[in-house]
């Protein structure tokens, strides 16, 4: 086994084992967790078997390999940002409601604790 | 002054930030009017709250602050909750003369109408009505005063503005008057004066950031929910 190879390997199982102990002590949603593991699995597989892109990039008719990784990379990244940022909008709606709503009882909670001392002065 | 019904179960409903010295002043015209009033406290840091229940209004405290429109909404979702059909709004500022508000009510209470705005672009710099002018020409509507927080809004327009479609709006002109137009309810304008601003500073136009900001939304805003027209009335153009 070349060097490179031990070291891709190494980065792969690195960056595997990090997500899988992630998910496994819950600092992932189930929702999410399956995204990395979808990434975790991709990492380990060309992290072990370098030669995976090279058979990939001749079966697709790309002439630089590497290139496939890296555009495959970038679109993932493109797709992930693109999903949080539709993430980020629904949350960003339902705090608004959120506020909005508390708000409103927090008012309607203080009303009727005064009707009550009210009523129990009476 | 006129007071109004209350079978018509109009609220008046204020966002107000930082506006203590105003506020009072406000409230007490409109409860002169017979109208309930509801202020809505967008995270001041001064005694607006106080100052406006003092002065007669039911007060929100927002729990965290959420601009112009967040804090209009939560007028909206407090109407629909309890059963008000009509809201009307105005700026905490004094600008907007409850004298008006009669002229304004009258075509949303016989159902002409589901939104009245009380229009008043004489107050425009020429700036704001060129950049005005080509937000109308991208967003293909043709009121004058968008910016104008002096409203009426029915019943259809109430359940609209309450629903989680308005929530991911910002500000209360453009975006709110796409959405009202593009779910087939009407608008119509009718011609007001305002007084200036004594106190404080807008709160849309407070610093060249907030400007940009402004601007590139809205402009987004007017391209991307341009009025939406149906197959007969691109027929009839």
């Amino acid at each position: 086994m070349a060097l490179y190879n031990i070291i891709t390997a190494i980065l792969g199982l690195i960056l595997a084992a990090g997500i899988f102990i992630l998910i496994r002590k819950d600092y992932l949603h189930p929702i999410y967790s399956l995204w990395w593991l979808f990434i975790a699995i991709g990492a380990l597989s060309f992290g072990v078997y370098p030669k995976l892109s090279d058979i990939l990039a001749s079966k697709l008719s790309v002439g630089y390999p590497p290139i496939l990784i890296i555009v495959v990379a970038l679109v993932l990244i493109f797709a992930k940002s693109l999903i949080m940022d539709i993430e980020r909008t629904k949350n960003k709606c339902t705090l608004r409601k959120l506020v909005q709503e508390v708000s409103i009882l927090k008012e309607e909670l203080e009303c009727l604790k005064s009707q009550i001392k009210q009523i129990e002065k009476k | 002054m006129k007071k109004f019904d209350k079978n018509n179960k109009i609220l008046v409903v204020i966002p107000a930030r930082n506006e203590e010295k105003t506020i009072d002043k406000v409230v007490e015209e409109i409860r002169n009017l017979d109208l309930p009033v509801l202020v809505v406290d967008d995270g001041s840091s001064d005694g607006t709250a106080t100052v406006a229940r003092m002065a007669g209004a039911e007060v929100i405290s927002l729990v965290h602050p959420l601009g112009t429109w967040g804090a209009l909404q939560t007028g909206f979702r407090f109407a629909m909750w309890h059963n008000y059909h009509v809201v009307v709004t105005v700026d905490a500022d004094g600008q907007h003369s409850p004298i008006y508000l009669e002229k304004l009510l009258e075509p949303v209470i016989s159902n002409t109408v589901d939104v009245t705005i009380g229009m008043y672009p004489e107050r425009l710099s020429k700036a704001r009505k060129a950049a005005l002018f080509v937000f109308r020409y991208l967003a293909g509507i043709n009121y004058y005063d968008l910016t104008s927080g002096m409203r009426v809004y029915g019943p259809r327009a109430i359940k609209l503005l309450s629903s989680e479609q308005a929530t991911t709006i910002d500000y209360q002109d453009i975006g709110i008057l796409l959405l009202i137009l593009n779910n087939g309810l009407n608008i119509k304008e009718i011609p007001v004066t305002m007084n200036n601003r004594t106190h404080g500073k807008s709160r849309l136009f407070n610093s060249w950031f907030a400007v940009c900001k402004y601007i590139f939304y809205s402009l987004l805003l007017s391209i991307g929910k341009r009025k939406i027209l149906t197959f007969n009335q691109s027929k009839e153009k």
